[in-house]
Parts: C-alpha cells; sequence; structure tokens
C-alpha cells in the first residue's frame, strides 16, 4: 500500500492537496485533502442584524463575493417580506453577469488554458500565445469594470444592500459599459471556438450526475426556486438539505454531499448540460456547434462551457443596459420586522450557492451556507480515481501529480468558498 | 540567477485570496517593479514556483490552523522582508472575532461537531504578527493597488516606510454638512485606517472598518458616531469587531482612555 499525494495544487484558489492510494492491483481510493482553514462564517454572522450580514459573507470568496453578498440580501428581503424595484433586481443581474465574465475569464485563461497550450502559467505563454494572453488580461479588466460600477468595488464592494443599492449608476456609467460588452463580443466568440475546439484527454470521463438551479422564466438566469437534477428529478430550493447532505470528513474542513449517495457536480457544465438550449444569439449558436455527448462526461469540458458563459454573458449586457435606463431610480426600501426564515439560491460562478438564516428579535438567529465546490469535492475525488487508475493502467504513474491538478483545476474549485 | 529582480513570493494562508487577486490585477505595473525573473513563486497563477530565499514575501491570510502556522515560520525564515498583506494578516479579520478559546471552540464545535481531523489542527484566527515579526503591513479588504504598489516602492527603494496612521476621513470627500455622521449615518471612518479612498462613503454607505483600526484614530468624532450611544468597551467593540480581530482590545483601551 503506498500513498502518492501531490504538492500543494495549484492554479486553483486555496489550500489543497490530491492523495492517491495504491496497492499491488492498482489505485484503490483518491482523498482531495483541503486543509484550508476553517474561518467559521455560519457562526460570524449568528447575533448580527441583517443589513451586517451581506457584508460579512462576501469576505467568504473574493471570486464570488457578489454571489454570496446577493443570496444573503435575497434571502433577508425574502424573510422580511421586502420586494425589490425592478431596477434594483435588473443591476443585480448585471452584476452577477460581470462577476460571471470576471471569474470565468480569470479562470480559462490564466488557471486553465496554460495546460492546454503546454505552459505552466500565464506569463509563461505570454511570448507564443500574446494575442490569447491579451484577451485573457482584457476580460478580467471588462469584468472587474461591470462589478466595480454596480458594486462600489472590484472586490467587496458595500453598495448592493437589502431593498436596493447605496448609489444608482449614472445612465453614462452604464452606456460605456455596454459598449464595452459590445466591442468584447469578437473576443468572447475566440474565447468559446479556442476552447470547443480544444482536443481534451478523456482520463477521467465517467457519467456524471448533474445539479443546478432551474432558471425562473425563460431565459439563462442566476436565480429560481427550483433545484433541476440530471436524473430528471426536481426539488425545492427550499429543501436543499436533500441535495447537499453535507457531512464531516476527516481529511476536509470543507463538507461533503452526496445526492441520495451519488457524488455529484455543479458548475458552469451542471448549467449548460441541462439549460444550454436557453443560450441565444452568438452564444446559441456556439453551444449547437460545439456541444457533444463527450462533454457530460468529461470534466475538463467546464472551460469550454465556461468559454459559452462568457460570451452569454457579454451579449446580454446590451440590452440589459438598455432596459436599465429606461428606468428610474427607486426611492431607498425601508424595511422593519426581525421574525423571519428564507433560503436563497444563486448560480455563482462555480455553481448552486445556498444560502439559509434564521432571523429572531432583529437578530439572526442561524445561519447555513452550501457553496458550490463543498458540493463538488465528492465528485472531484470520484473523477480524479477514474484518471489515476487509467495512468496506472498504463504505467503512467509520474504524470499523477499533473493530470491530478488538471482534473481538480477544471471544476475552478473555491476551496476558501468551500471551508467557510 | 542575479538578473537585478526582486525576489518575490505571493502566498495565501486561510483567507478569501481578494489580496492576491489584486496583485495579479497590478499586472504589468507590478511585474515592472520587480524587474526581469522578480516574482519566483505564486501559487495562485503558476506551476512553476522556485521557493528558497525570497527579498520580499507578501502574505495574504490569517493564521488558522497549524499548518498555515508553520508555513508561515517558514516563509519568514527565508524572506528579508515580510509584508502582511490584507486585513485577514494585519489584524486576524473577520475570523478572528472568536478571540477567546473557549468561544471559538464552542463555534468552531457547532460547525464541525468534535470530529478528529487527520492532516492539521485548526485554532482561533491570529494575524501574522501573532507569531513572526511583520517588516510592514498592507491593511484592506481587499487591499487596494494604489497603496501596495506605493508600499512596494518604498520597500524596493529604501526598505520598509511606516504606514499611514490617519483615519479614514483624511480621505473621505463627503467634508462638513456631506459627512454622514451629521446626516445620521453610522460611519466608522474615524476610528478607521485609511487606503481604501473612502469608497463606502461615497456610495451613501458607513464605513464599516474593514481597513482594521488606524494607527491614530480621529477620538474627536467620536460623540458624533451613533449619537445618544454609549461609547463604551463593548459598544466598540461591537461596532468595529468584525474587522478588527485580534487588534480589538487595543482600540479599546486607546478609546477608553480618551472617554474617562
Amino acid at each position: 500500500m503506498k500513498t502518492i499525494e501531490t504538492k500543494h495544487l495549484t492554479r486553483v484558489k486555496g489550500n489543497g492537496t490530491i492523495a492517491v492510494t495504491c496497492d499491488d492491483a492498482g489505485v484503490t481510493d483518491v482523498k482531495f485533502n483541503i486543509y484550508e482553514g476553517p474561518r467559521l462564517f455560519e457562526r460570524l454572522v449568528v447575533g448580527k442584524t441583517p443589513a451586517e450580514v451581506p457584508g460579512i459573507v462576501s469576505r467568504i470568496c473574493a471570486a464570488c463575493s457578489v454571489s454570496h453578498r446577493l443570496a444573503a440580501v435575497r434571502a433577508m428581503e425574502s424573510a422580511l417580506c421586502i420586494t425589490p424595484p425592478r431596477k434594483v433586481e435588473l443591476l443585480r443581474e448585471l452584476l452577477l453577469l460581470g462577476e460571471r465574465i470576471d471569474s470565468h475569464g480569470l479562470h480559462v485563461y490564466t488557471m486553465a488554458l496554460p495546460d492546454y497550450l503546454g505552459f505552466p502559467s500565464i506569463a509563461a505563454m505570454m511570448d507564443k500565445f500574446k494575442f490569447e494572453a491579451q484577451i485573457g488580461i482584457e476580460v478580467k479588466k471588462l469584468g472587474k469594470d461591470i462589478i466595480r460600477t454596480v458594486g462600489g468595488r472590484s472586490i467587496h464592494g458595500e453598495n448592493p444592500a437589502i431593498g436596493g443599492f447605496g448609489r444608482y449608476p449614472e445612465k453614462e456609467e452604464l452606456v460605456r459599459i455596454k459598449q464595452r460588452a459590445g466591442h468584447f463580443i469578437p473576443f468572447a466568440v475566440k474565447t468559446a471556438s479556442l476552447f470547443g475546439e480544444l482536443v481534451l484527454p478523456d482520463l477521467a470521463a465517467s457519467d456524471t450526475v448533474f445539479a443546478c438551479i432551474e432558471p425562473g422564466g425563460e431565459g439563462y438566469g442566476f436565480t429560481g426556486e427550483t433545484i433541476a437534477v440530471s436524473t430528471k428529478e426536481r426539488l425545492s430550493v427550499r429543501d436543499y438539505g436533500q441535495l447537499a447532505n453535507e457531512q464531516v470528513k476527516p481529511h476536509s474542513f470543507c463538507k461533503r454531499s452526496r445526492f441520495k449517495g451519488r457524488p455529484y457536480s455543479v458548475g458552469a457544465l451542471a448549467r449548460v448540460t441541462m439549460f444550454g438550449d436557453r443560450l441565444e444569439l452568438r452564444a446559441g449558436e456556439m453551444v449547437e456547434r460545439y456541444y457533444n455527448e463527450d462533454w457530460s462526461r468529461n470534466p475538463l469540458y467546464n472551460n469550454a462551457a465556461r468559454a459559452l458563459e462568457i460570451l452569454q454573458a457579454v451579449e446580454m449586457i446590451p440590452p440589459l443596459v438598455d432596459e436599465i435606463n429606461g428606468l428610474s431610480d427607486p426611492r431607498a426600501v425601508s424595511y422593519a420586522g426581525g421574525e423571519g426564515a428564507a433560503v436563497s439560491a444563486v448560480e455563482s460562478p462555480g455553481g448552486a450557492l445556498f444560502h439559509a438564516y434564521e432571523l429572531s428579535g432583529g437578530l439572526v438567529r442561524s445561519a447555513d451556507i452550501v457553496s458550490p465546490t463543498a458540493q463538488n469535492a465528492e465528485d472531484i475525488e470520484r473523477h480524479c480515481l477514474v484518471a489515476a487508475r487509467k495512468l496506472f493502467q498504463r504505467a503512467e504513474e509520474d504524470r499523477i501529480d499533473d493530470i491530478m491538478n488538471m482534473v481538480v483545476r477544471a471544476y475552478d474549485p473555491c476551496i476558501s468558498c468551500s471551508v467557510h | 540567477m542575479n538578473d537585478g529582480s526582486t525576489k518575490t513570493g505571493i502566498y495565501g494562508l486561510t483567507g478569501c485570496r481578494g489580496d492576491q487577486l489584486t496583485v495579479l490585477d497590478c499586472g504589468d505595473r507590478i511585474i515592472e517593479l520587480l524587474r526581469g525573473s522578480g516574482i519566483r513563486s505564486f501559487i495562485m497563477t503558476a506551476s512553476d514556483n522556485r521557493e528558497g530565499r525570497m527579498d520580499i514575501a507578501l502574505v495574504e491570510g490569517s493564521v488558522s490552523t497549524q499548518g498555515d502556522k508553520e508555513g508561515l515560520l517558514s516563509i519568514r525564515e527565508r524572506s528579508d522582508v515580510l509584508v502582511a498583506l490584507g486585513t485577514c494578516a494585519c489584524t486576524g479579520g473577520l475570523q478572528a472575532a472568536f478571540q477567546d478559546w473557549a468561544q471559538w471552540q464552542e463555534n468552531y464545535g457547532r460547525v464541525y461537531g468534535d470530529p478528529e481531523m487527520e492532516h492539521t489542527a485548526p485554532c482561533p484566527s491570529r494575524p501574522l504578527d501573532a507569531y513572526v515579526k511583520v517588516d510592514f503591513h498592507v491593511p484592506g479588504c481587499p487591499i487596494s493597488e494604489k497603496q501596495l504598489l506605493h508600499a512596494m516602492k518604498s520597500i524596493i527603494a529604501s526598505g520598509p516606510p511606516g504606514p499611514d496612521a490617519r483615519p479614514l476621513c483624511a480621505q473621505c470627500a463627503l467634508k462638513g454638512e456631506d459627512c454622514l455622521l451629521r446626516k445620521g449615518i453610522a460611519c466608522l471612518g474615524p476610528l478607521t485606517a485609511s487606503g481604501c479612498g473612502a469608497v463606502c462613503p461615497w456610495h451613501n454607505i458607513g464605513c464599516t472598518g474593514c481597513w482594521g483600526p488606524a494607527g491614530e484614530p480621529d477620538l474627536e468624532e467620536l460623540p458624533r458616531l451613533f449619537p445618544g450611544g454609549r461609547f463604551d468597551a463593548a459598544f466598540i467593540r461591537r461596532m468595529m469587531g468584525a474587522f478588527s480581530g485580534a487588534r480589538i482590545e487595543e482600540l479599546t483601551v486607546r478609546v477608553e482612555g480618551v472617554m474617562k
């Protein structure tokens, strides 16, 4: 019996390793060791007022700060029976589109693409692949511009609040965003075809159960009241605990979930697999052109799915800005009351995110947060096991470190989020 | 290889990665500053990291596990200048609200139960300087690019300067009648370190103290903070407690000293 443990995983967000255990017959087990420290966010918010919670939970993660913040804001609104005005809902959607562009853009170009072009980093590929590296830099600038304009800061902005915004962006600022997004469309198309055409190793391929939030309405939105599972099952968001049954395991500060005993995956590939037919415009054309049956079995296709979502996001922005600018700024919503409970679900870049709060006497009594990477952790181990077995069968154990990194990386794991 | 570059390592202990992402966003500006092959280790963005001696180590995050502590000691030992990057590294951050061991254990137990964890032991979160000498603190949640570049320039040119001790009001555009405190909006600016450009007050949102306590808080503004409130230790702890982490006691003592 021996265990091969990778070095500290690189080009991921957080601290962890993969440990492969094998005996003479082959690989027996793979563990995703997560030793990123626990920060106890679900306890930090206890005893706080609803207004204090969004700023605290946004600090769970820098890449999906907006998703955490808006999940908390929406849960509080639901618990306190506040209905936000339409302009507020639309600005939140714009903010989430910006976050998706920023997070996916960071991941596909800076973290993932180097592997597929044979480089250890985006810096190293700057000479030979200058055009691609430049797109990688510009896509983040676009995402951050959107987040800063609507959110107040590019990371952990305090502008989105319960009931509305501290300060509404000027029409001109949003027109500038619209123009910037429009100019980026050809580069987003290039991104979608670049990743759609990559030939991907199928070492980790295996049938996968997917889950995501069924978008409300008919579009490819971020929120809804129903959880969709690729087994054709549907759950109410309120019953998220039946999907994510969070258990503590001794090798991981991030809790683990299985749906009816089976590991499952959330994220871009889950969304495109289950609701890709709702993509429109060029994104709709691209999913028709590139999506095939290999995608849903191979987690490496998450990057192609992210590329499609970047394109979808930039195409959605111009008409969204027009609609926002056609509405006047609402007055501040005041609220009272201190009893209630609610669950809110948001599709953050990494996948379905759930925030649940109970309020009593005007303060938070309890909180539960289930993050996407925590839900993916079991399936990450499973796909790594599949890949590790193939490598051993081919006597390619020397590739374990590289391949395990690639499989984990494909999930764009946010280890800091997963522990929280 | 001595190519005139400033050998730099960028590390994260326990935190949200926001400060490292901000370093990344500095892009060309930081690469120019460090020259040549400056960045030797940046695990979040590269796989060909070279450890060993560093001229400058930037470390984000709090020490929240035994593993974090060991990692930090190693980085300190092989680095000439150690910079605490961000509020978690400077004060312990949000997660350092539970400073008392028993209080931390109770809350940890509520989240995890009482499992035997295999790889490393967790602990109450502390800032870097609870365990090692820190040469320079760059607070922020996350840090500001401008403040970071300014700090790096100073360090490379002539060694670490002292941090700016003034409170946030020094950077805030809302003076006189525009001050949020005068409008009855709770704002922790007078007690909070500057560096963010007062972006939240600009959005009509009171400062939440996320840069940690100011070196020289403006204690004359205190009576205007939450008019009618009692400015005692409990009050300060509640208001500044979210981000001031392990630094809260020092701040409380100072405030109480003035209020007497």
